[in-house]
C-alpha cells in the first residue's frame, strides 16, 4: 500500500523533478557505512548488509520464485545471474549509489538497465517487498528479451516499446488487480481523464500510464489471451510499429482495440455505479488543488474549529489548517522540505493526530532516521521531538485519550515494522509487537487501555489484504476482529459508542468506510459490519469532525481531497457478517531457503565494470566540476567511479607525444564525505582577448572533498597542485609552480519546476587564493558570492532574483565573461567581462502556453510546456575601474524540448540607464532558468 | 594511404562475400534425412565455434552439410564433421529470413519485410523465379508435390513450384497463424479464431474443426493424426481420415515446443520443463520427467532415447520406454536450438557458439 501510494505521490506532484550535486543542488547523504554482503543463489547476486538477513532469506524466496513464473511467461531463460540489491528501509535506499541523481520518496524500487541492476528497499510490508521484486524483474526479463530480439535482428529501425507498455506489463504479472487500480481507472472514466496510450498526456501522468497499461493488457490477456502478449514481444520487429504488432496479432485494428478496451470499462463503471455514490461537491468538499490527505479536527482556544491537514499544493508538502467557520485562506502551520529538521513529512505514507490538549503530532524525516514532533498548536510552539537510536522510520502517531503515550507504527534498522508506545511522562519506549507482520494504523481505544490497528497476520497467505486487530496492553493479547480475503485497514474507534470501530475496506472493489459493533458478537462469534459509505472511487483516511462528521481524503480527479461527510447523509449499505477468530488465524511464513544464506555468502569486494554514469564532487571556479563526466567504470554498488580522459590535440606527428590531454579522477562516494583524487596534464592553444592566442601546458595532481552539512548545504574544498608553462609564441615561456585551495559553502532548498526553479533559495560563497611556489606569490585570487532567491506569489507565478559577485585579482587574473542568455541578457557572450563583475537579475515567471508540436503521423515534435518570463536584468564587469551599470529588459518564453532540454527566447531592449537602445535584440539559446 | 586502400579492399571482399549467390554447389541429398541411432554414454564435444550471427534455422544438406540461415539474412554452408564455414556467405536480403523450404535442390525462401518470395536452384547456384506481389511476412510455406502453398497474415496461395507461376489464390478472413503442414494431399492451416482449416490441393475448405486454439500453435502430422499444441497449454490429437478428435489433454503451463510423434508415442514437453510421454493412440501416460527450465525445443530421437535440451543449459537423455535418465549433459549457456545431425547433437546457445556433440 505504502509502495503504491508513494508512487501516486509521485505522479501526482512535479514529475521529472531531480536534483543533482553540482553547481547548486540538494544532497544524497550516504549516513550509514554499510558492511555488504554478497549471497549467491541459483539466479541471482543478491547484496544485502549486516542486518538484512531475513529480508535477504525473502527477497532470493520471492525472486528465484518469480524466476521460475517469468521464465515461462516470457519464453526466455536469462543467461546471468540478476544481481539484486536490498536496502532494509527507504532511507537507506535512498542512500544508494547506483543512481547518481537523489531518489524522491515515491520511488519504490528500480530496475537500473545499464549494468542490469535491480535495486530495491523494503518498507515493512512483505507484500510490497514481493509485488516490487516481481515489478523490477519484469523489466530485466523484459529488457532482456527485447535486447536479444533487437539483436538478433540487428536493424536499428524496429518499433520502440512504449513506456505504458513496459510499465503495464511490469504491474500485470507482478501483481494482481487491485482496489487502488480499480480507483485511479474509475476515477479516470469519472471525470473523463483517461487518456489515449499513445498521448503526451498519459506520459506525464505517473501512476495513471501504469495503471492504464495495466489495464489495457489485461483486456488483451483476457480477450487474446497471454499469449498474444508474449507474441507481442517476440513479433513485433516484423511489424512498423507496436499498435501495428497488436493489429496483426488480434486481428481487430488499433483503434478498434483502443475502443473495446474503453468500452469494456465503461460497462463495468456503469453497472458498479448504479448502487453507488460519487464524492459530493460544495462546501462538503474543504480542498481543491493538490494532494490533501490526513484531516484531523482542531479546535482552538477560542472555540474555532479547524481541519487540520496535510498538502502539497505548493509544491513542497506542508501542514496547513483550515478554519472551517470562515472562507479565510488556509494557513500554513508546519513547512516541510525547506530545513533539515523536516525534509520530508512522508504524505501519503504517514498520518497526523492532534491531542485532547490540542498537541499535533506528526513525522517527519530529519538527516538518517525520522523524528516524532510534537507541535503546541495554540501558540505553534514545538514542544518536543522524539527520536529512537533502534528506529529509523515512523507512520502515523495516534495519541492516548489522556495525551500521555503515542502508539505509532515504526521500523528499525533492520527494517522490521512493528508497534511503539511512547510514554511522554515516562520517557519510556515500548516495543508492542516484534515480528515479521506489519502493523500499521494503530489507534488507542476510549478507554486507553487497549489499541485497535491493522496487519497482514493472521492470514495464511501473503496477498496483500489485512486485518483488524485489538491489543490488550494489560496482558499483550492479541484478539484477530476481521478474518476474510479483503484489506481492512484504518480502523478509527468511534468517540460515541467505546465498542464500535469505523474503518477502511476494499470489499466492494475500491476503499470504502466500514463499521463494526464488537458488542454486537453473539454466542456463534458472529460479527456484523455495516456499510458506511459507497463512494465510486474511494477514500484514503478518515477522522472524526465533531460526533457526528467524519473529514476523509478521498480520491477525485486524479488527486486526493478533504470531504466533510456527515454520518446522516449515509444510507444503510451492505450489511456482512464475519466470524471471530479465538485470538489469531495461523499466519503466512517465509520458508527457509534450503542453503543457508551463511554457507554462500561472501564480502562485498569492488569489482568495476564500464559504466556511463557521471558524476562530480566539488565546484571551483576556474576549473569547473571536479569529478567529470567522461566514460568511467564503477563497482557494482556505485561507491567508487574511476573516469578516464585521453585526448591529443596535436597539430602535426611532432606534437603528437607531447600533445596528449589525459585525466584520471577517482571518487569514492562511500561515505559521508564524498572524496576525489587525481592526476592531469593538459596541453592545449588558447584564446584570451588579453592575451591574444598562447599555448599552455600543465600537469599536477587535484583532490576535492564534499561535506555534506545536511540535504540542503554543503562544504566543498579543492585543492590543486600543477606546473604550468605559457608560451605566447614570443619570448621564453612562463613556467610556475601553482597551487590552488578553494572552498565553498552551498545552500540549496529550492524547488524546481520545468525549467527552472520557482520557489526556495539558494547560494553559493566561494574563496579560492592560488599561489605561485617558485616566485614565493599570491599567483592570483578568486571571490564569488552567488545568491538565488525564489518567491512564489501564486502556484507558478514567481519572482525569482540572482545576486552575484565575482572578484579575482592577482598576477594571472581570470576574467569572466556574463553577456548573454545566462548573464545579461541582450549582450554578446564577450562583450561583457572582465576579472570583476556584479550581476543582478531579476524575472517574473508565469506559465504561458502548455505546448507548441509539430504532429507527424507516428511521432510528435515540439515544445512543452513553455513558461513565459518578464526580465530586468542590471551589472557589468570590469578589471579595475567599475564602470556605469548596463541592463536590459524585456520578455522571454522557455519550454521543454523532446522532454530534456530547455530552449530559451528572449526579446527585449539594452539600456545604460541614461537612454533605452531603440534596437529591440533576440537571443535563442538553451539551458536552465537561474 | 595504405590504411584506406586496405579498408577498400575489405569493403570489396565484404561486397563480394556477401553478395547476391551462394558461391559453392550443394549437393543436396533429397533421400537423406540425419540419423543418429543411438548416444548411450555422455557425449563428448567435439567442436565449438562461434557462429557471426544468430541462426535462425539449419537444414541438413547431405551427411556432412547443414545450411544455416542466420537472423540477419545469411545463408552459408557448414560442415559438421569440423565446424568450418565451407564456402562463402551469402545475404541475399540483408533481412531475417521469414520462411524456406528446400526441395529437390530448390531452396524457396522469403524475407520478412519488403523482399520477394525468391527460389534458387542449389545445384547450379541460379535463381528460378521470384513473386514480388506476395507480402511475405510473417509466413509459412509447405510443398504438396509440384506446388508451393504459402500462406501469409492474409493470402493463402499456391505456386507451380518450378516456374513460380500462381495457380491457386485465397483471401482470410481469418488471420492464419504461423504454421502451414501438409499430409495427405491436405494443407492444414491455423486461423486467428483458433480453429484448424483444412483445405484441398485447390484452396478450397474442406474441413472446419473448432478449438479455441491461443495465437502460437505448434503441430506435427505422423500416421493420419494431428498433433497439436498452443500457448494456452492445450493438447489435441486428430485423426485426419474423420477429423475426430481422438483425445485431449489441458495443463496449467504452456506450451512452447512442437509436439514430437515417434512410433506410436507422443513426447509433449511443457514449459514448467516437465516432458510427457504417451501412448500416441490411447493417450495414456507412460513417463514424465521434469528438468531444469524451460522446454521450447522440440527433442531429439535416437534409436533408444529421447534427448531433451532444457534451456538452462542441461542436455538430458532418458531412456524411451522407462524415462529413465540416462545422461546429463550441462552447457555454459542458455540452449537456444539444437538438431540431429549424422555425426552427432549439433545444438547453438545463446552467446552464437555452435557446438556438436558425439557419443565416444
Amino acid at each position: 500500500m505504502n509502495k503504491i501510494k508513494s508512487t501516486l505521490l509521485m505522479g501526482l506532484i512535479l514529475p521529472g523533478i531531480v536534483f543533482s550535486q553540482f553547481y547548486f543542488g540538494r544532497n544524497k547523504i550516504q549516513y550509514d557505512d554499510f558492511e555488504w554482503q554478497v549471497y549467491e543463489s541459483e539466479h541471482f547476486n543478491l547484496y544485502y548488509y549486516a542486518g538484512e538477513e531475513m529480508l535477504a532469506q525473502a527477497a532470493i524466496y520471492f525472486a528465484e520464485q518469480a524466476f521460475t513464473e517469468f521464465e515461462q511467461q516470457f519464453n526466455y531463460t536469462l543467461n546471468r545471474r540478476v544481481p539484486l540489491v536490498i536496502y532494509s528501509n527507504h532511507i537507506h535506499f535512498q542512500q544508494t549509489n547506483i543512481l547518481s541523481s537523489r531518489i524522491p520518496e515515491g520511488v519504490g524500487g528500480f530496475f537500473e538497465f545499464i549494468k542490469k541492476r535491480v535495486v530495491i528497499p523494503y518498507n515493512g510490508n512483505m507484500y510490497d517487498f514481493r509485488h516490487v521484486i516481481r515489478h523490477e524483474l519484469i523489466h530485466v526479463f523484459t529488457h532482456a528479451k527485447i535486447s536479444h530480439i533487437n539483436s538478433n535482428i540487428g536493424s536499428w529501425e524496429m518499433p520502440q516499446f512504449p513506456l505504458w507498455f513496459i510499465e503495464g506489463l511490469a504491474e500485470l504479472w507482478s501483481t494482481h488487480w487491485d482496489s487502488q487500480a480499480e480507483m485511479v481507472i474509475r476515477d479516470a472514466l469519472l471525470y473523463d481523464h483517461l487518456f489515449p496510450l499513445n498521448s503526451e498526456a498519459l506520459y506525464r501522468a505517473g501512476y495513471l500510464l501504469y495503471k492504464e497499461g495495466q489495464s489495457f493488457l489485461d483486456y488483451i490477456q483476457t480477450t487474446y489471451g497471454a499469449d498474444c502478449i508474449r507474441r507481442i514481444m517476440e513479433d513485433y520487429w516484423q511489424y512498423e510499429s507496436i499498435e501495428a504488432t497488436f493489429a496483426a496479432l488480434t486481428n481487430v485494428s488499433w483503434e478498434t482495440l483502443s475502443m473495446d478496451w474503453k468500452l469494456a470499462l465503461k460497462k463495468s463503471q456503469a453497472k458498479a455505479l448504479i448502487h453507488e455514490s460519487v464524492l459530493p461537491n460544495g462546501n462538503a468538499k474543504l480542498t481543491s488543488e493538490g494532494t490533501n490527505v490526513s484531516p484531523v479536527e482542531y479546535t482552538d482556544h477560542l472555540g474555532k474549529r479547524h481541519v487540520i491537514y496535510m498538502s502539497n499544493r505548493s509544491g513542497y508538502t506542508d501542514i496547513l489548517s483550515k478554519s472551517t467557520g470562515s472562507k479565510t485562506r488556509d494557513k500554513t502551520i508546519i513547512r516541510g522540505g525547506r530545513t533539515a529538521e523536516r525534509e520530508t513529512l512522508h504524505i501519503l505514507q504517514s498520518g497526523l493526530n492532534i491531542s485532547s490538549k490540542g498537541i499535533l503530532a506528526y513525522v517527519a524525516k530529519s538527516g538518517r532516521q525520522d523524528v516524532i514532533h510534537l507541535v503546541a498548536l495554540d501558540n505553534s510552539e514545538d514542544l518536543k521531538s522524539f527520536r529512537h537510536d533502534n528506529i529509523i522510520s515512523i507512520r502515523s502517531p495516534s495519541w492516548s485519550e489522556d495525551g500521555s503515550r503515542l502508539v505509532f507504527s515504526a521500523q528499525d534498522f533492520n527494517g522490521i515494522s512493528d508497534l511503539y508506545l511512547w510514554d511522554i511522562n515516562e520517557k519510556l519506549l515500548i516495543r508492542l509487537t516484534d515480528d515479521i507482520y506489519n502493523d500499521s494504523d494503530p489507534h488507542f481505544d476510549a478507554t486507553d487501555e487497549k489499541i485497535i490497528f491493522s496487519s497482514d497476520r493472521g492470514r495464511n497467505v501473503l496477498d496483500g489484504g489485512t486485518d483488524l486487530f485489538i491489543l490488550n496492553l494489560a496482558d499483550n493479547s492479541l484478539l484477530q476482529i476481521t478474518a476474510d480475503k479483503y484489506k481492512n485497514y484504518y480502523p478509527l474507534p468511534s468517540i460515541i459508542d467505546s465498542a464500535k470501530y469505523y474503518f477502511l475496506s476494499n470489499r466492494t472493489g475500491t476503499p470504502n468506510i466500514w463499521s463494526l459493533n464488537t458488542s454486537n458478537i453473539d454466542s456463534s462469534k458472529k460479527l456484523t459490519i455495516e456499510q458506511v459509505s459507497n463512494f465510486h472511487t474511494g477514500v484514503h483516511d478518515i477522522a472524526f469532525y465533531g460526533r457526528d462528521t467524519l473529514v476523509s481524503s478521498s480520491f477525485r480527479e486524479y488527486s486526493f481531497q478533504i470531504h466533510r461527510l456527515p454520518l446522516k447523509d449515509f444510507d444503510p449499505g451492505v450489511i456482512d457478517t464475519l466470524t471471530m477468530m479465538d485470538g489469531v488465524g495461523g499466519s503466512w511464513q517465509i520458508p527457509d531457503i534450503a542453503i543457508s544464506l551463511s554457507k554462500k555468502k561472501k564480502p562485498y569486494r569492488l569489482d568495476y565494470s564500464l559504466d556511463l554514469a557521471q558524476t562530480a564532487v566539488a565546484y571551483d571556479p576556474i576549473y569547473g566540476l571536479l569529478g567529470g563526466a567522461q566514460l568511467s567504470i564503477s563497482d557494482l554498488l556505485g561507491n567508487r567511479y574511476y573516469h578516464f580522459l585521453l585526448t591529443n590535440t596535436a597539430q602535426s606527428s611532432g606534437d603528437f607525444l607531447s600533445r596528449f590531454n589525459f585525466a584520471i579522477t577517482m571518487v569514492d562516494l562511500k561515505k559521508r564525505s564524498n572524496i576525489a583524487l587525481g592526476i592531469f596534464h593538459f596541453a592545449n592553444d588558447y584564446f584570451d582577448p588579453y592575451q591574444a592566442f598562447y599555448f599552455e601546458r600543465t600537469y599536477g595532481i587535484r583532490a576535492g572533498i564534499n561535506y555534506p552539512i545536511n540535504v540542503f548545504r554543503r562544504i566543498e574544498f579543492s585543492s590543486s597542485l600543477w606546473y604550468s608553462e605559457k608560451d605566447f609564441y614570443y619570448g621564453d615561456p612562463q613556467t610556475a609552480y601553482l597551487i590552488s585551495n578553494f572552498i565553498s559553502f552551498v545552500h540549496d532548498n529550492s524547488l524546481w519546476f520545468y525549467t527552472g526553479p520557482i520557489d526556495g533559495w539558494s547560494f553559493r560563497a566561494t574563496i579560492g587564493p592560488t599561489f605561485d611556489l617558485n616566485r614565493n606569490q599570491l599567483h592570483n585570487f578568486t571571490g564569488l558570492i552567488d545568491f538565488r532567491y525564489y518567491y512564489r506569489f501564486y502556484k507558478q507565478l514567481t519572482f525569482a532574483h540572482r545576486s552575484m559577485l565575482w572578484v579575482n585579482d592577482g598576477n594571472d587574473i581570470r576574467r569572466y565573461y556574463i553577456g548573454g542568455s545566462w548573464g545579461i541578457r541582450g549582450y554578446r557572450l564577450t562583450e561583457i567581462y572582465g576579472r570583476k563583475f556584479m550581476m543582478f537579475n531579476q524575472e517574473l515567471r508565469f506559465p504561458f502556453a502548455n505546448s507548441l508540436a509539430l504532429n507527424f503521423k507516428r511521432i510528435s515534435v515540439g515544445v512543452a510546456p513553455i513558461r513565459g518570463a518578464l526580465f530586468f536584468d542590471i551589472g557589468n564587469a570590469w578589471d579595475y575601474n567599475r564602470p556605469d551599470l548596463i541592463g536590459s529588459m524585456g520578455f522571454g518564453i522557455r519550454g521543454i524540448f523532446l522532454g530534456a532540454i530547455v530552449l530559451r527566447l528572449d526579446v527585449g531592449r539594452k539600456t545604460d540607464f541614461h537612454s533605452i537602445d531603440e534596437n529591440w535584440f533576440m537571443q535563442f539559446f538553451f539551458g536552465w532558468d537561474y | 594511404m595504405r590504411s584506406h586502400m586496405k579498408f577498400s579492399v575489405l569493403i570489396i571482399l565484404f561486397l563480394v562475400g556477401c553478395g547476391g549467390r551462394l558461391k559453392t554447389t550443394i549437393d543436396i541429398d533429397n533421400g537423406y534425412s540425419a540419423e543418429l541411432v543411438t548416444l548411450p554414454k555422455l557425449p563428448e564435444l567435439v567442436w565449438r565455434e562461434k557462429l557471426i550471427s544468430p541462426v535462425m534455422d539449419i537444414k541438413i544438406a547431405n551427411d556432412s552439410i547443414v545450411i544455416v540461415f542466420t537472423y540477419r539474412g545469411e545463408i552459408f554452408l557448414l560442415n559438421t564433421r569440423s565446424g568450418d564455414i565451407k564456402g562463402n556467405i551469402w545475404q541475399p536480403f540483408r533481412e531475417p529470413v521469414a520462411a524456406f523450404n528446400i526441395t529437390d535442390n530448390y531452396l524457396y525462401i522469403a524475407a520478412s519485410i519488403d523482399e520477394p518470395l525468391i527460389a534458387y536452384d542449389l545445384s547450379n547456384r541460379k535463381r528460378r523465379w521470384r513473386n514480388k506481389r506476395i507480402q511475405v511476412m510473417p509466413a509459412s510455406m509447405t510443398i504438396i508435390e509440384d506446388t508451393l502453398y504459402v500462406s501469409n497474415v492474409s493470402q493463402l496461395l499456391a505456386l507451380d513450384r518450378l516456374t513460380g507461376s500462381r495457380l491457386y489464390y485465397r483471401n482470410i478472413e481469418n488471420t492464419l497463424k504461423n504454421q502451414l503442414l501438409s499430409a495427405h494431399n491436405k494443407l492444414i492451416a491455423f486461423s486467428s479464431d483458433g480453429e484448424i482449416v483444412i483445405y484441398n490441393t485447390s484452396l478450397q475448405v474442406k474441413t472446419k474443426i473448432a478449438l479455441n486454439l491461443s495465437l502460437s500453435v505448434k503441430a506435427t502430422v505422423a500416421g493420419g493424426l494431428l498433433a497439436v499444441v498452443d500457448g494456452s497449454g492445450q493438447l489435441f490429437i486428430i485423426d485426419l481420415l474423420t477429423n475426430a478428435i481422438v483425445w485431449k489433454r489441458k495443463y496449467e503451463s504452456t506450451i512452447f515446443a512442437a509436439p514430437t510423434i515417434h512410433n506410436d508415442r507422443l513426447i509433449i514437453g511443457l514449459s514448467n520443463g516437465t516432458i510427457i510421454v504417451y501412448n500416441l493412440n490411447t493417450g495414456i501416460e507412460e513417463w514424465r520427467y521434469r528438468g531444469l527450465g524451460l522446454i521450447n525445443i522440440e527433442p531429439v530421437i535416437t534409436d533408444n532415447e529421447y534427448i531433451i535440451p532444457f534451456s538452462r543449459g542441461e542436455i538430458v537423455a532418458v531412456d524411451q520406454k522407462s524415462g529413465k535418465i540416462i545422461w546429463k549433459y550441462a552447457t555454459e549457456n542458455v540452449i537456444r536450438s539444437m538438431w540431429e545431425v549424422n555425426d552427432g547433437l549439433l545444438f547453438i546457445d545463446q552467446k552464437r557458439y555452435i557446438h556438436l556433440l558425439r557419443g565416444n
